[in-house]
């Protein structure tokens, strides 16, 4: 997806140029029910993952990741999106921010016993990633030969 | 320092530094499109056999199995059924529901917290779809992961236990939010268990925009069990009724 995003804009991508990300950018709604901070986390940990145990031989870099890689101090960006609800009896929308969700839930701010539905808040959406090109012999099937190893994980 | 892989061989500084807005790169893309693909073709596939799915989910002993082991004793009589389990440690479940006569598929994929597409995908492959009106997906027990996850059902039902108290519809909005149908289960136990009051159940589920049906019953003693029979027996037709309309008019 990467690369072909790349290609889509700048014309083309030479075989021997791996795609580097340096930052993404999520957007989640209220009620994606993904935990912000829990996601860092993971993220951190696969992040840390990716670069000491990626199979090292060109072959399976191919195969494996199509020539993309995370720079290991990828960011990751998430901004928060609020949900919206629509009220059949007031036949109007309403938005959902995280604190007007701790009152009224989702239920209508005029009166809890209107009937409203959910109109938008589960998103879960890659909105940016931050991608240059390097040269595929520089230096990434060294530092994962070097990095290869059991040692130094912190989370086995 | 390498930008790509943090060891410092000597690399081409001026590249790596040089960030501009050139490497910004706007997308739209669904982080959950791998999943929800699979479970398009789930439902394409289920739809094509007149199959209508369910998906079951509670929190850990809310009485997922014990209600399709009682419903099973019933609508065997009416349709051919089977049952996805996702009780990944045991085959227990997938024992029980096999002791009802119906064919149960135990998703063995280690511990995770949740079934997404694949697994019912892969499951799906084992079953001939020939042969069923009725899928049951008895998925793992738990509140928060599940809801994320479209499998190609076609109705998502919870079960709340009256031992896990009424408040938790809301605090655990995303799930219950989503379903399209509320079990309220063990009730015979209310009469040892005074806590849990039904109309604050119903309240904190309502305040989630979610006006579904509810069902209060006990699948221990079967009191209540008939609504929730019936609404089943409807949907059913329903569907069938929406895939292959010459057929129920035949009928
Ligand atoms: N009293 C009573 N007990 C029930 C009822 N339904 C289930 N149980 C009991 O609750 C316990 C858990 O029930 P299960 O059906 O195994 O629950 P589950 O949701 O399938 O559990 P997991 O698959 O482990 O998440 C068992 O001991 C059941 O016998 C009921 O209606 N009344
Ligand atoms: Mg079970
Ligand atoms: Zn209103
Ligand atoms: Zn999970």
């Amino acid at each position: 997806m990467a690369r072909r995003e790349y290609v889509s804009r700048h014309g083309n991508l030479p075989i021997d140029q791996n795609l580097v990300v340096t930052s993404l950018t999520l957007r989640l709604g209220l009620f994606s029910g993904v935990d912000k901070g829990l996601l860092k986390r993971a993220f951190q940990v696969a992040l840390h993952d990716f670069h000491c145990y990626w199979p090292s031989t060109p072959e399976t870099q191919q195969a494996e990741c199509d020539g993309v890689y995370f720079s290991p101090t990828t960011q990751l960006i998430i901004e928060q999106v609020s949900a919206s609800i629509y009220c059949r009896e007031c036949g109007s929308h309403y938005p959902v921010s995280q604190q007007s969700f701790q009152r009224h839930y989702l239920s209508c701010p005029n009166n809890h016993r209107h009937i409203t539905q959910l109109i938008s808040g589960d998103e879960m959406l890659l909105i940016n990633m931050q991608m240059h090109p390097e040269s595929a012999s520089t230096c990434i099937s060294e530092a994962f030969k070097n990095n290869n190893t059991q040692e130094g994980n912190s989370h086995v | 320092m390498c930008e790509t892989c943090g060891c410092s061989l000597p690399t081409d500084n001026k590249k790596s530094l040089d960030i501009d807005a050139d490497q910004n790169h706007a997308v739209i893309k669904k982080i959950m499109s791998s999943n929800d693909k699979t479970a398009e073709h789930n439902r394409h596939k289920l739809n094509k056999h007149g199959i209508f799915c369910i998906n079951i989910m509670s929190s850990p002993g809310g009485g997922k199995t014990k209600l399709l082991e009682a419903s099973i004793a019933e609508l065997k009589k009416l349709y051919r059924i089977a049952v996805i389990e996702g009780d990944l440690e045991t085959e227990n479940d997938a024992e029980r529901i096999r002791a009802q006569g119906v064919e149960a598929i135990q998703i063995t994929t280690g511990s995770a917290c949740h079934l997404d597409a694949h697994h019912v995908h892969q499951a799906l492959h084992q079953l001939n779809l020939d042969t069923l009106d009725l899928i049951f997906i008895e998925n793992v027990g738990n509140l928060v992961c599940p809801a994320a996850f479209d499998l190609g059902q076609h109705a998502n039902i919870a079960l709340l236990s009256v031992t896990e108290g009424d408040d938790k519809p809301l605090k655990y909005p995303v799930m219950f939010q989503k379903i399209h149908g509320l079990v309220i289960s063990k009730i015979e136990l209310l009469d040892y268990f005074d806590d849990f009051n039904m109309e604050r159940a119903l309240d904190n589920f309502r305040k989630l925009a979610n006006q579904s049906p509810v069902w209060p019953l006990s699948a221990k003693t079967g009191r209540g069990m008939e609504a929730w029979l019936d609404w089943l027996v409807d949907q059913r037709t329903e569907r069938k009724m929406l895939l292959n309309p010459q057929l129920e008019t035949s009928e």
